[in-house]
């Protein structure tokens, strides 16, 4: 079966100010105006089982694996997880578009490539809305009344959690320097920094001239 | 993948053309709103 036009679905990113939409859950940095392409680590599932697949054959997702771009089907279901988790105050959510290999689930997808499409803020980063909208060439609003925006406005009041933040400086080899600052939940650590691994990729097109780098490097303060 | 439920398909998906905006260069960046915590 094959579709010509992008499956919808619905994700939410992490904004790792000034300019990044991130997945902090496993390091993936969704760089502006680039589509992100999934990359298997070769894992797959049967049942509770996590087993080691080689499936370095084929292109991400596989069918059996854990592999590609998330994204729900519907709207109430992500939002649903978003007031049932500790997301940080810089949250974006919305619409993504997906190609290519796509598996369809019961409640979402996972896909091979995937780009926003359209996407809200909650109201703790509000002026920033217009800017993430430049950065990633599509529509930011901030989040409606509907979506939750009075649990959001408690939030910044009296967060659940507070985050236990870090900067970063990124500089590229064009020569353009970037402060972005991650934010952590207390007592959570991630697999990649129990590796001491680093937290994101600095490959990719630097977001002030879009000049492509390879070979950025980077310090933690 | 209790996340999304079970798999049910593969599709192909193959648009036109890819929805990625073309490049642009960037104003400067806002003040970050976010005030970390003491």
């Amino acid at each position: 079966m094959i579709v010509r036009e992008p499956i919808v679905g619905w994700r939410r990113w992490n904004f790792m100010y000034p300019h990044f939409l991130a997945n902090l859950g496993n390091d993936t940095i969704y760089v502006p105006r680039e589509k992100i392409e999934a990359h298997c680590e070769q894992y797959s599932t049967i049942g509770t089982l996590v087993l080691r697949k080689d499936h370095s054959e084929q292109q991400a997702p596989h069918l059996t694996c854990m592999c590609g771009i998330y994204a729900y089907k519907e709207k109430p279901r992500l939002l649903r997880e978003i007031r049932n988790s500790c997301s940080g105050l810089r949250l974006v959510y919305g619409e993504i578009n997906l190609w290519g290999k796509v598996i369809e689930h019961e409640d979402g997808y996972r896909a091979q490539f995937g780009y926003p499409k359209r996407l809200w803020c909650t109201p703790a980063i509000e002026p920033l809305a217009g800017w993430i909208g430049y950065v990633y060439g599509v529509p930011c609003e901030v989040m409606p009344s509907g979506d939750g925006q009075a649990f959001w406005d408690e939030e910044i009041k009296s967060p659940r959690w507070k985050p236990d933040p870090k900067t970063i400086i990124t500089k590229y080899a064009c020569g353009h320097e970037l402060t972005i600052k991650v934010e952590y939940k207390n007592g959570t650590e991630y697999y990649r920094d129990m590796k001491k691994a680093p937290i994101y990729y600095d490959v990719g097109f630097c977001p002030k001239c879009f000049v492509l780098n390879t070979k950025a490097k980077r310090k933690e303060k | 993948m209790s996340q999304i439920g079970e798999p049910l398909r593969i599709i192909e998906v193959e648009p036109l053309e890819e929805p990625v905006p073309e490049k642009e260069v960037p104003f400067e960046q806002p003040a970050d709103p976010v005030k970390e915590p003491a």
